[in-house]
């Protein structure tokens, strides 16, 4: 029915469905063969016992057997949980209340934003630098402040939020921006109402701001979680994965088992679950959105 | 970078040979790692080895030994291999043997009178289906423990431990003086670098090579191995809090300059050590193993991948020709550190510390092969990761820790 009625809106459908196709296909092809093609490819190859070589013999779901019987797997994955919800939930709150800050009129707007919104501009592997001295014992913020309590990236329980920290840092400008745009986005008349009413600020964005703005803080937060999936660079810079594997995550260990321990077959049951898990996210914010009505 | 300043074509030496050598000049582009001061002195005698009998370096130095390995797999994948490629002698090498990509060195080398100078071990260690696929460039020492006679004197220690409770007694003595009594790089390969000193001495040949070679659960969970890991864990406490991430030669220089007591490194070390112009047995001593009684082998070979052009074949004879010619192995080793691979190498004015290790590396009876020789980079891995964890994590029992020990190489294929 869609199809039918588009057709009538359009001059000479058929001619220009042709074009609008020409135009398409480059992208097309590439998108199958470049992505959908790579990702057939290494989910094919995780069910094989290819070990330096991408070559190698059919041996069904052996490698998923041995990489859930594999420590390091089971600790990355433990990992990410702890890296995403603390990466997630920091960026979130930091995110939003800088939004909201801004969102009160602030003088110097766009300067704080640019501020705010530049450690975003910034590379994982720099963020991850930068934290890394930060936190380092000896030239840091423990020598800066005096005696103890920053040697976090050396305590196995905390090095992991103290990445989650370092990468909170550097998303927090993108939720802010989001969030910003949407809330700029409100009726004035609601906050007019709002300030009649003798509403308190605070609860102006808590009852009724925010709730307005779900939308963005959904995509936000589903952006958040994917780039929580495969961060990898961070976390190579502070810790390289430890102490111990105390940091180890999923891409690492994916990188790991690819180009230096030499199993291309174990690398690519890790990268299909990491697929599965980024599909599964994508899927439920899908429904989120869907259940929300947008 | 200055291995790469020291592979310009000398323009002086290319005049007095006369315009035909610069055109006919043989190409070679060589990935490694040797990207230290020291060990970038070592490759320059290479390159210039090569350079001087008409080839052309190429220098494609990749900092980190894991990221050059990748790159110079790939690059094979992609079908752009370089010349020739630095591996370790051992498992790393068997799939691209198997799958063909790799030019038995029959093919490359006049005559086969260097294997016969070669240890016998070595020999072995790079052939495949009877064709040697590597050349064995140096003869790596990997448990060499370095201690500083300046922290060691002010903390009263007269003489080098030579056995665990005197090994104690120094480390708490250089700890209560303050100085650092452990330089560790907090890096996973040598937290088990640290751990396999620590079982040659404890195990001794015929335990390490039980170990290792045999994978005997019986050993793995016996008291003898228990022993190795718990004093593996009473190591934590001499480290200090910057160790994790540290890099080699950062942990080297807490030695060489006094700051700490003592390291645990292969000879590679000594390359920094020469460096800073320290003295042996002046400033520093080294020991091989604690008790100077079992050397921990392991080599660097030299690789060639299926060229594709007979030229680039011809650099590739020409390479060959130059890291098995005796005097180059000699002195590409007098830069490193470690032996050359060729027994008929002189070795007289080596480092004194690797003169003394030479008779304990070369028999027999006191070498065992490091990890690298014999488990696959797969296995290697996990057993890094059960080391660090270990090594991290100071609730974890050595019980366990040898549990997790020897599944990891039951489990192993």
């Amino acid at each position: 029915m869609k199809a039918a009625m588009q057709h009538d809106r359009r001059a000479s459908p058929m001619r220009e469905r042709m074009v609008e196709g020409l135009f398409i296909a480059p992208a097309l092809v590439l998108t199958l063969v470049v992505f959908v093609g790579t990702m057939v490819w290494t989910v094919g190859l995780s069910f094989t016992s290819s070990r330096a070589l991408p070559i190698g013999h059919w041996v069904g779901g052996a490698q998923y057997v041995r990489l859930w019987h594999n420590a390091r797997w089971t600790a990355s994955v433990e990992n990410l949980v702890g890296y995403a919800l603390a990466y997630v939930l920091l960026s979130l709150v930091a995110g939003v209340l800088l939004a909201v800050l801004l969102d009160r009129q602030a003088r110097f707007e766009n300067a704080w934003r640019t501020i705010f919104f530049y450690p975003y501009a910034v590379s994982m592997i720099v963020a991850g630098l930068v934290w890394q001295w930060l936190l380092n014992p000896a030239v840091g913020l423990q020598s800066l402040f005096g005696g103890a309590g920053f040697a976090w990236l050396s305590n196995p329980r905390l090095a992991i939020y103290a990445v989650a920290l370092a990468g909170a840092w550097q998303s927090a400008g993108l939720v802010m921006v989001i969030v910003l745009a949407a809330l700029k986005g409100i009726d004035p008349e609601i906050r007019r109402a709002a300030a009649l009413d003798g509403i308190p600020v605070w609860r102006t964005y808590v009852s009724l701001l925010l709730p307005q703005v779900r939308g963005a803080l959904v995509a936000a937060t589903l952006l958040l979680a994917m780039a929580a999936a495969r961060v990898y660079d961070l976390v190579v810079a502070m810790t390289n994965g430890g102490p111990g594997n105390a940091t180890e995550l999923p891409a690492k260990f994916v990188m790991a088992y690819l180009f230096v321990r030499q199993n291309v077959g174990l690398a690519s049951a890790a990268a299909t679950m990491m697929l599965l898990a980024v599909a599964l996210l994508l899927t439920a914010g899908w429904a989120v959105r869907r259940a929300m009505g947008r | 970078m200055l291995a790469l300043t020291a592979c310009q074509p000398d323009p002086q030496g290319s005049n007095t040979a006369g315009s035909s050598t610069r055109d006919t000049a043989l190409p070679a582009d060589v990935v490694h790692s040797w990207t230290s001061g020291g060990e970038a002195k070592a490759i320059a005698a290479l390159a210039d080895a090569f350079n001087a009998r008409g080839g052309a370096w190429r220098d494609a130095a990749v900092a980190g030994f894991d990221n050059a390995g990748a790159l110079g797999i790939n690059r094979m994948v992609g079908g752009q291999p370089p010349s020739a490629m630095a591996f370790v002698a051992g498992p790393a090498l068997d799939d691209l043997a198997e799958r063909g990509m790799l030019t038995p060195i029959g093919e490359l080398a006049g005559g086969r009178d260097w294997q016969s100078q070669l240890p016998r071990a070595l020999t072995a260690a790079v052939t495949r289906g009877g064709q040697p696929m590597a050349v064995p460039l140096n003869l790596h020492e990997q448990s060499l423990f370095f201690w500083s006679r300046a922290v060691l004197a002010k903390s009263g220690v007269t003489r080098v431990p030579s056995n665990w409770p005197e090994f104690f007694a120094t480390l708490d003595a250089v700890q209560a003086q303050g100085a650092i009594p452990l330089a560790l790089g907090g890096q996973a390969w040598q937290e088990s670098t640290l751990f396999n000193s620590v079982l040659a001495s404890v195990l001794g040949k015929s335990g390490y090579e039980k170990v290792y070679l045999a994978r005997d659960p019986a050993t793995i969970l016996g008291p003898g191995f228990r022993q190795a890991v718990e004093i593996f864990g009473r190591l934590r406490r001499y480290v200090d809090a910057n160790a994790p991430g540290r890099n080699w030669n950062d942990a080297t220089q807490l030695v060489i300059t006094d700051r700490a007591a003592l390291l645990v490194m292969g000879d590679w070390a000594l390359s920094e050590f020469t460096l800073a112009a320290k003295a042996p047995e002046v400033d520093f001593s080294c020991r091989v193993g604690l008790r100077d009684d079992i050397a921990i082998v392991g080599s660097d070979v030299m690789a060639f991948p299926r060229a594709r052009t007979e030229a680039a074949r011809r650099a590739q004879r020409l390479l060959v020709e130059v890291v098995l010619d005796p005097q180059v192995q000699h002195e590409f080793a007098r830069r490193l550190g470690p032996l050359p691979a060729r027994l008929d190498a002189p070795v007289d004015d080596l480092h004194p510390c690797m003169r003394h290790a030479a008779g304990l590396m070369r028999d027999a009876a006191t070498a065992v092969p490091t990890p690298y020789m014999t488990l696959p980079p797969d296995v290697l891995g996990e057993i890094d990761d059960v080391i660090a964890e270990f090594w991290s994590d100071p609730a974890m029992s050595a019980e366990t820790m040898a549990r997790r020990f020897a599944d990891v190489l039951r489990t192993a294929t």
